[in-house]
């Protein structure tokens, strides 16, 4: 009979048991892996090779075939060697273990050649799926231990060598937990803070509204003007992210393999800032096996395009069926997987081809800075509720030592509108902040005190407003007076939202004729 | 017909010049296609070399493909047996005996060209737009050469206002040149003309816009010349507008701007200084009509009545007078936002509701400004 080995594979976010059957046959020595493996599981034999031999075991000369079951399913990763390692040294009775014993036990680990484990991604995925398979001991390589470690309700044991591996399972070693190592050095990215924003303090009103109301934005400004470092401290004052929300994003890096050099949940947001020159796969996700993109990998955070006009444009309209529905499906022929991709877009951009319009240095014509704008299809500009100038500061500006207000002040009332917007939303289904509100629900929720009705109407008729953008002001007033707690949207929530698309007022007084 | 006239016109090494002098001598351009070498010798007197190189391009075959391609982009063509070649443009010799356009030439369609540099200023666009607009308000049609900057901004402000414009190009008119003007075309083909000397798929190359400018300007009783850099196009339109008996004007502007230098040395030269679109107007223009003001006199006059000015003031509420009272200095949202003691929501409301009311202006969306009235005053 063949001896199994529980271990587990990936697709998508998600991981799945698997069980490596490994048999052995009188014939011409030989070893093949079956099951839809990679190149990485068909090199495995290799390293399975030199490392039974350098643990002080022996290789059999024998006829090896090893399964990974289910065998219809593509699989890929080299974190199936040690399963098939054990598989090999049971089947050949080298270790003397109970079938028992190993129902009960999970593997995950690369091999060296010199028998030691190497660590492997998307362990938090396959930790889970082994706590749902009901397996009650996880072997992992000491490096993965906290991250597998992660999951309540499972035993993990770390490792660092094949042969220690062998000696607990056979009962001739005890498990020693492996030292505790020293916290990890501050993170540059832990230190950011709002407070070193200097002299920006009308436009960080709005990065408040657009965090709290989960408005995306676009910044414009000509180039240094802070537009990056504004939008690396979004992440700071959003809400903490629920354990639920913490566990979604670490398993989207575990798959991604990158989770390796920090190995514990992520509490932090993400901020994810894609190049322009980044592929459509790369930003939505693909390949084979298809892995996530940047848009999930800043799943529950931040994604910020900057030079937003230079991204192509098929990448960006690969955007806009992940913005509305918060996942993203990637097809292959044999599969299909999603991954969650809910964040909050963050775009810059530069006001025109050389940057300083409005200012006397810029000699573009309008003609030309409507065409840069129009790189940005309509599609993606309709998702894009805020449009904020960022100015150059002067010398003055920048010297005067007055601080701004800190993330934890901004993150308290951007905590306070979200806990308004929960309660107004509790009942409903993928609705969970103003800015996804539908029609339907802008005209039960976004109703207008009497002034602040009489301001809409002066706006309306100055300048004729579609009833899109017309929409999207109500939205964004709704979020104004959320952030003051008021029940109904008064006149300066009005004043505060007809004042939050810069560009779309610039371009009514461009000179250019429309088509 | 069209094809000998295509024909013609397309000859290398013979110009508008002999072309006139063929036609004169054999009435068409078939004619000229037809006659044999001995004919042309004897009746028109033409230099041997001259004769060989039509006698060489006797072939109608680019004439066709040429003739092709114009059905297939709606170009149409107007030679100068046309009535609507005006006379005072085909009277001069160096003129093409063939053009291309698109959209509708109508009767009487010199006009007043403007035009100016692609890397314009604020200010150059300001006038640009009074000049246009002033033309198309008075029935004058708006030339100029749909290039970036100053010419775009004469067509979309003569369209803006309902007038009739026509743009000379340099390139073939199948294609559009900037790309971004395309739609700015397409509008010009509807309410206008485009004109091009050349034949479709030629491209806008630096040695083609001689003799568009020439064109332009023979097409121009008067000339506007907006801004010019030290090396500008517009310059050498002034040039051929003097030598084609055209008046030049050109707008003043500081010493200091770069974007003058051309236009300020045209003055110096005795171009018209321009100082108000009245002076657009061509001679003999609809003179029975009362003189009045025209706007940018209205504003310079309005501007010194302090009175007027006071009066607007005295609609202002005490909160909204202080925050004018600031606007000399302070210049941005934040900068007053110590009136309201800090709080910005308040603020915010109050600036909002001015604008809309039409009294200040908040551009790039914190920069404060009174607004200039049409009627001059500054509230």
């Amino acid at each position: 009979m063949a001896t199994v080995i529980n271990s587990f594979a990936i697709t998508g976010v998600n991981g799945y048991q698997v069980e490596v059957e490994t048999v052995t046959i009188y014939g011409q020595p030989s070893i093949t892996i079956v099951g839809l493996g990679d190149t990485a599981i068909k090199e495995s034999s290799q390293r399975l090779e030199a490392s039974i031999g350098y643990a002080g075991y022996e290789f059999p000369k024998l006829k090896i075939a090893i399964n990974l079951a289910p065998g219809d399913i593509k699989k890929a990763g080299s974190h199936f060697d040690l399963s098939m390692a054990v598989g090999l040294l049971v089947e050949t009775g080298q270790a003397i273990v109970t079938r028992e014993r190993l129902a009960g036990c999970g593997f995950i680990g690369e091999l060296s050649f010199n028998a030691f484990l190497r660590p492997c991604s998307g362990v938090l995925p396959m930790a889970i799926a082994a706590r749902e398979a009901g397996i009650k001991e996880l072997i992992v390589p000491v490096q993965n231990m906290k991250e597998a470690s992660l999951v309540q309700g499972i035993k993990v044991l770390g490792f660092t060598t094949l042969k220690s591996v062998i000696n607990y399972l056979e009962g001739k070693e005890d498990y020693v937990p492996p030292l505790e190592e020293e916290s990890d050095p501050i993170d540059a990215n832990d230190i950011i803070d709002f407070q070193d924003v200097q002299g920006q303090n009308a436009l960080i009103q709005y990065i408040v509204v657009a965090a709290a109301g989960g408005h995306n934005i676009l910044m414009s400004g000509s180039p240094g003007c802070g537009k990056s470092m504004i939008a690396k401290r979004i992440a700071t004052i959003l809400p903490d992210m629920t354990e639920e929300e913490a566990l979604e994003v670490t398993k989207i890096y575990s798959v991604s393999g990158l989770l390796k050099d920090r190995n514990q949940l992520i509490t932090k947001r993400p901020f994810r800032a894609p190049h322009h020159n980044a592929s459509m796969n790369s930003l939505v996700g693909g390949g084979n096996p298809a892995v996530p993109g940047e848009i999930s990998l800043a799943h529950n955070g931040v994604l910020f395009l900057d030079e937003i006009a230079e991204f192509s444009k098929k990448s960006l309209n690969a955007l806009r069926q992940p913005i509305e529905d918060k996942v993203v499906t990637v097809s292959r022929v044999k599969s299909t997987v999603t991954f969650p991709c809910n964040f909050m877009l963050v775009a810059a951009m530069n006001p025109c081809p050389c940057g300083n319009y409005g200012r006397a240095q810029c000699k573009c014509s309008d003609y030309e800075v409507i065409k840069y704008r129009q790189k940005i299809s309509g599609p993606i500009m309709d998702r894009i509720d805020l449009q904020k100038y960022v100015h150059s500061l002067d010398y003055q500006e920048l010297s005067t030592q007055a601080k701004g207000k800190s993330s934890a002040e901004l993150r308290e009332r951007v905590q306070f509108a979200r806990k308004i917007q929960q309660d107004r939303f509790a009942g409903l289904t993928a609705v969970n902040c103003n800015a996804q509100m539908s029609e339907a629900m802008v005209r039960e929720f976004c109703r207008l005190d009497e002034d602040g009705n009489k301001l809409l109407q002066l706006a309306y008729d100055r300048f004729h407003y579609s009833a899109r953008t017309f929409h999207k002001f109500l939205k964004l007033a709704r979020t104004f007076a959320d952030l003051d707690g008021a029940p109904e949207i008064r006149k300066q929530d009005v004043a505060g939202a007809l004042l939050s698309r810069d560009l779309d007022k610039e371009q009514s007084s461009l000179l250019i004729v429309k088509g | 017909m069209d094809l000998y006239w295509i024909w013609l016109s397309t000859i290398k090494g013979i110009g508008p010049v002999t072309q006139r002098k063929l036609l004169s001598v054999f009435g068409t351009p078939e004619r000229i296609y037809l006659a044999d070498r001995e004919e042309l010798i004897e009746r028109t007197g033409l230099r041997i070399s001259f004769i060989d190189r039509i006698m060489e391009a006797r072939s109608l075959e680019r004439a066709k493909k040429i003739l092709d391609s114009l059905n297939r982009h709606h170009i149409r063509l107007l030679n100068i047996d046309n009535e609507r070649y005006p006379a005072e443009v085909h009277s001069l010799s160096t003129m093409p005996v063939l053009l291309y356009y698109r959209g509708n030439i109508k009767e009487n369609s010199m006009g007043v060209a403007v035009i100016g540099s692609r890397r314009c200023t604020k200010y150059g666009k300001q006038v640009t737009l009074d000049a246009a607009t002033f033309l198309a308000e008075q029935g004058i049609p708006v030339i100029s050469g749909m290039a970036k900057g100053i010419d775009g901004y004469a067509h979309t402000a003569c369209l803006k206002a309902g007038g009739y414009t026509i743009a000379f190009l340099a390139n073939g008119l199948d294609l559009c040149y900037p790309p971004e003007h395309r739609i700015l075309m397409d509008q010009i083909i509807e309410k206008g003309a485009v004109i091009s000397p050349y034949p479709p798929k030629t491209r806008p190359l630096k040695a083609n816009f001689y003799k568009r400018n020439a064109l332009m300007s023979a097409w121009s009783r008067k000339v506007l010349v907006v801004e010019a850099g030290a090396k500008s196009g517009a310059l050498i339109t002034a040039k051929f507008a003097g030598e084609q008996k055209r008046t030049v004007l050109a707008v003043p502007n500081s010493i200091y701007s770069p974007e003058s230098i051309g236009a300020n040395k045209l003055i110096s030269r005795g171009a018209e200084i321009f100082l108000s679109p009245n002076q657009l107007l061509p001679a003999g223009f609809d003179k029975e009509k009362p003189a009045t003001l025209d706007k940018t006199e209205k504003k310079a006059v309005m501007q010194a009545k302090p009175s007027e000015r006071q009066a607007a003031v005295e609609q202002l509420s005490p909160l909204e007078k202080k925050i004018m009272e600031r606007l000399n200095a302070a210049r941005d949202i934040e900068e007053l936002v110590d009136i309201f003691n800090g709080d910005m929501a308040a603020l915010l409301d109050i600036l909002c509701t001015m604008e809309l009311e039409g009294k200040i202006e908040i551009s790039h969306g914190r920069t404060i400004s009174g607004v200039t009235h049409r009627d001059g005053s500054l509230y």
